[in-house]
């Protein structure tokens, strides 16, 4: 198996490691995705950074404060290691911003909205569960919390390849391999969506 | 995190700051959730709340950029700045990886704490939490940002109708709100027992 191909297995496991220890989309797929590329050598931010930006993304797991009414948090947790990976920091932002923030929005789209949109068709909670187990639940509605899970274990999601978190922490380790071991030339997405920018 | 300052008395001081911050922020970063986080942790450092280091704060940033525009520009999922403002509170809820190891039931804080403050807001005044619900109530209308002539159309319309002012632009209104709550929350804060009645958890 050659590297590549491991990186993303393992960020499959971990992340379905996590959610049985750690519990929840967002922070789970993406700890699942630095910590599976930490492995291969490859360390986004410091251990210290990473636990930091973990407290930042916990409550947005269930699409949102548990609401599922808003981003799946997979897709919010894998984006945001994506989005990390592009790098684009707030000095960059305060020269070149304007073009620059399509490099990331393109990696995201591209590395897991996309992906959803065609396998879930959509980026939102509960329209994913709605394919996925043909009903959905609003955690914060008293009992619903517990039949979701129950639900995800009928189902069969409780394994590396049946899991939504699982494929998302995968989608974002096989767009960061490729960003940081092959990197090209990006530069047409924002000549193609701020053409009037120029440049110094 | 570390609060060397009492707030009390500034609340609304601080609130204001925020949403000053957040209408500044719009033409300097370019993304509505990298420009509502920065506006408020910014504000919040000013009036000595220091929710995260410099450098965490700068890989947050990093994070977020790829979130605006209702997740990467698509507009379908969580308007950015709720996204940014989510962040913020959730940052400030304190629920670290080892916590959460120690007790699943933790992330109920983080959860309650974004559902029940910004969520909440949004549910009443956009009707949801997504971009396309926000833009929808407001200009009654939806846009496509990849879409060149769409997008070009989206700023048009900011423009002439007024949004890009304090108070009046959806980032800083929401950078003044995640501001107000958090300081609630450090007031008040949502304990692990209380989540655990609260959700029948036990």
């Amino acid at each position: 198996m050659e590297n590549k191909e491991r990186c993303i297995q393992r960020a499959k496991e971990l992340a379905f490691q996590y959610q049985g220890t750690l519990v929840g989309c967002a922070h789970c797929s993406f700890s699942a995705a630095l910590d599976a590329l930490r492995e291969e050598g490859i360390e986004l931010v410091s251990p210290e950074v990473q636990n930091e930006i973990f407290k930042a993304l916990i409550g947005l797991t269930g699409g949102c404060g548990n609401m599922h009414i808003g981003t799946c948090g997979a897709v919010l947790g894998s984006s945001a290691a994506i989005s990390l990976a592009v790098g684009i920091g707030r000095e960059e932002q305060e020269k070149n911003g304007k073009w620059q923030r399509w490099i990331s929005y393109y990696n995201v789209k591209e590395g897991v909205g996309d992906k959803f949109v065609k396998e879930y068709g959509s980026i939102i909670c509960r329209n994913i569960l709605m394919k996925r187990f043909g009903m959905a639940f609003d955690s914060q509605f008293p009992g619903r919390n517990k039949e979701l899970f129950a639900q995800a274990e009928k189902v069969g999601c409780r394994h590396a390849n049946g899991c939504i978190i699982s494929k998302a922490a995968g989608w974002a380790v096989e767009t960061i391999w490729d960003l940081i071991n092959n990197p090209e030339d990006q530069s047409w997405v924002w000549k193609e969506h701020e053409p009037e920018m120029d440049l110094k | 995190m570390g609060c060397k300052h009492d707030c009390t008395g500034c609340k609304q001081e601080c609130i204001d700051r925020a949403v000053q911050l957040g209408y500044e922020n719009t033409t300097k970063y370019w993304g509505c959730a990298q420009s509502t986080f920065v506006a408020v942790v910014d504000t919040l450092r000013e009036y000595g709340v220091e929710l995260t280091d410099k450098e965490s704060e700068e890989a947050i940033f990093k994070c977020l950029v790829g979130l605006s525009g209702g997740h990467a520009n698509m507009g379908d999922g969580n308007c950015g700045a709720l996204t940014g403002a989510a962040f913020a509170i959730s940052l400030a809820s304190g629920v670290d990886r080892q916590k959460q190891l120690e007790n699943k039931d933790y992330r109920w804080i983080a959860f309650d704490n974004v559902a029940k403050t910004v969520g909440q807001k949004f549910l009443e005044e956009y009707g949801g939490v997504t971009c396309r619900s926000v833009t929808w109530k407001r200009f009654g209308k939806w846009w496509n940002s990849w879409n060149p002539v769409a997008k070009a159309d989206f700023s048009k319309e900011e423009k002439e109708r007024g949004c890009l002012a304090p108070g009046k632009c959806t980032i800083s209104k929401t950078a003044g709100l995640a501001v107000g709550f958090i300081l609630d929350m450090l007031e008040n804060p949502r304990t692990l027992e209380q989540i655990q009645k609260d959700h029948n958890l036990v």
